[in-house]
């Protein structure tokens, strides 16, 4: 009997569970922030794409595993404060470890990850960069992926996100 | 025994009522309505716009041009009266394109803009294309490309390898069509 009642409840929270968004969602929405978000789907799309050049290849092998890329920026510095909360919480309930912090005079850079399958791959890579000083059109950026991950290869999808991230990876 | 069939009974509704969610309004009959409406810019496009020059084109890249059908174009430029019209229209077709069938890849925002990048089919059998942009300043455009099984990476060897016929008559009325929508 109970059995029965698992299963109903299973079945319709997997029904449910479809239409789960992430907690940064809400960013997309506000006008003052610039938002990028891929898909599963098209990273799947992407590695069909054969191409013959190792540099290529290379690049199909790194995005074929992944299941999204959200990157969310605002040159606005109330957003970014929204941002900076909104990461704090979801850290504290989604428990990442932190992989580094950075601080120079340019801003701050954070970076998060969830234990993948062995040492160089993660789950999830967080990225949060906040107080941005040299950048007029930038204030913070937040930059999620999720997926199977390998973290030396990363590098190079983030660095045209935010400059210098795959060097900060690479050292780890 | 009776309680089983009970719960069973229960759950075959829920799925019921919750999979005929899936039924809303597709986007075909959305555009069709819409061509309707005087308010809306509406243009079809039939592949054989794009006369190819015969030469040099392999049997390949004809039977990936085969899988093309053709193209819808609908759009709702924004103007001082239509503001809510605007809102409502675009709120239907997001509503639309949030049904789990159309496969989302991409979607790209800046400030008032937003672009997205949605299909239906297989990943390498793709029946249709949606690319739905809007700018809260300007208007809507919904782009659909219509085909039989395409083949992304087919279409992209294509492009690489086809030379389209600049000179195409069908090809300049298309170039004149879109300079007075401008």
């Amino acid at each position: 009997m109970k059995k029965i009642i698992l299963i109903a409840v299973m079945l319709i929270v997997s029904y449910t569970s479809f239409a789960q968004e992430s907690i940064f969602d809400k960013f997309e929405d506000m006008d003052d922030v610039t938002s990028v978000i891929v898909n599963k789907e098209a990273f799947q799309m992407l590695s069909s794409f054969k191409g013959n050049d190792p540099e290529s290849q290379e690049y199909v092998k790194m995005v074929q595993n992944l299941k999204s890329l959200k990157v969310y920026t605002t040159e606005s510095s109330a957003i970014a404060n929204q941002m900076k909360n909104t990461v704090n919480s979801y850290l504290k309930k989604a428990k990442l470890t932190e992989l580094m912090r950075a601080k120079d005079k340019d801003g701050r850079v954070k970076i998060y990850i969830r234990k993948g399958k062995d040492k160089n791959h993660v789950s999830e890579l967080l990225m949060f960069v906040s107080d941005l000083k040299n950048k007029a059109d930038q204030q913070a950026v937040i930059l999620s992926l999720t997926g199977d991950i390998d973290l030396n290869k990363i590098s190079k999808l983030t660095n045209s996100y935010i400059p210098e991230s795959g060097k900060q990876l690479k050292k780890q | 025994m009776k309680v089983i069939f009970k719960i069973s009974s229960f759950l075959a509704i829920t799925m019921l009522v919750l999979t005929s969610c899936n039924t809303t309004p597709s986007l075909q009959k959305y555009i069709v309505e819409s061509k309707e409406n005087n308010e809306f810019i509406s243009v079809d496009i039939p592949v054989s716009i794009i006369q190819l020059k015969d030469t040099d084109i392999s049997e390949d890249a004809k039977n990936t041009l085969n899988t093309i059908k053709k193209m819808n174009f609908l759009a709702l430029e924004l103007n001082d009266k239509n503001r809510t019209f605007y809102n409502s229209e675009k709120a239907k077709v997001n509503k639309i394109l949030k049904n789990p069938k159309y496969k989302q890849l991409i979607r790209f925002k800046r400030n008032k803009s937003n672009i997205s990048i949605s299909y239906l089919g297989k990943e390498n059998a793709i029946n249709e294309v949606i690319i739905f942009g809007s700018d809260n300043e300007k208007g809507f455009a919904i782009v659909r490309i219509l085909g039989e099984k395409m083949n992304p990476s087919d279409i992209i060897k294509l492009s690489k390898e086809i030379k389209i016929d600049g000179n195409s008559n069908q090809l300049k009325q298309l170039e004149g069509l879109f300079k007075s929508i401008k």
